[in-house]
């Protein structure tokens, strides 16, 4: 990887970090439904997605788990799989909805932060063998609009604005 | 955003209004049980006011019914988002401690309402 890709990749993936220290101090909806938050670290995922490739994206999302799970989550701990299990089925679709359909990067973006609820409600179904969770997906869902286009819209404007480099 | 953007926002809307429908079922709840991984570790009626403690995957998991309503009192876990959530009363709804692997369910005992879930 050259030096320049290298140091932005770095970069970025600090910032993804910063973003999901800062949603975990300040939770936005506490009480409400839990595990509902801005997804903001989705912002980072999506831009990589855009200005480089799925293969980056996915690069930095694992890096940020595991870093995750050293920094506050515990590497390992149950919380740990959630993060890891939304973050890659959350890649996996916003990379399949880019491909196939012609959604923008708003589309794209609800799309991620959907797949993000499943996939952590996948794995909560698989480690405790329950579906008293599925109870939150309709709540989820609705709440994906307005987060999935809020990250979408910051997305947007960050690969306009580095386009040309 | 374009075209096909507000059409997945109003397909995910349709969507989530009809799981909604489906998942909420107007019941009382009669009895609050309480699962630690996929066990059965606590069942008790909803009507009596009392304390319980379940042993969960990073400690005890305190809860307290009153009311009618059930609510997670003391748990150990990073971000307390049980105790967080506050009481729950019908029968859709569930508390759910992850780290802790602890689900805290309303179900309903009569054998009717089994079969028809």
């Amino acid at each position: 990887m050259e030096l320049r890709k290298t140091t932005r990749l770095s970069m970025l993936l600090a910032i993804s970090i910063i973003l999901n220290l800062l949603e975990n101090l300040f939770p936005f909806f506490n009480g409400m439904i839990p595990g509902l938050k801005l997804g903001l670290a989705n912002i980072v995922v999506l831009f990589v997605l855009y200005h480089f490739s799925i293969k980056e994206a996915l690069l930095i999302s694992i890096l940020r788990v595991f870093l995750m799970g050293f920094i506050s989550i515990g590497i390992f701990s149950i919380t740990f799989w959630f993060s890891l299990g939304g973050a890659l089925l959350s890649i996996l679709m916003m990379y399949l909805a880019k491909k196939i359909t012609s959604l923008s990067i708003i589309g794209v973006s609800i799309i991620g932060s959907i797949s993000h609820s499943f996939g952590q409600i996948l794995i909560a179904i698989i480690i405790l063998n329950q579906t008293a969770m599925l109870y939150y997906l309709p709540w989820l869902l609705l709440f994906s609009i307005p987060t999935g286009i809020m990250v979408g819209l910051f997305s947007q404007i960050l690969v306009k604005h580095f386009e040309n480099s | 955003m374009n075209k096909n953007d507000i059409f997945l926002v109003l397909i995910i809307i349709v969507i989530a209004f009809v799981s909604l429908f489906f998942l909420i079922n107007k019941e009382e709840g009669t009895e609050v049980v309480a699962y630690y991984e996929d066990k059965k570790v606590l069942t008790v009626p909803l009507e009596v006011d009392n304390k319980y403690i379940i042993n969960g995957y990073l400690g005890e998991v305190q809860i307290e019914i009153k009311n009618n309503r059930v609510r997670v009192l003391e748990e150990n876990s990073p971000r307390h988002l049980c105790s967080n959530q506050g009481w729950i009363s019908k029968s859709y709804e569930s508390i759910i401690c992850l780290p802790n692997k602890v689900i805290i369910n309303i179900e309903n005992n009569s054998e009717l309402d089994a079969i028809v879930k």
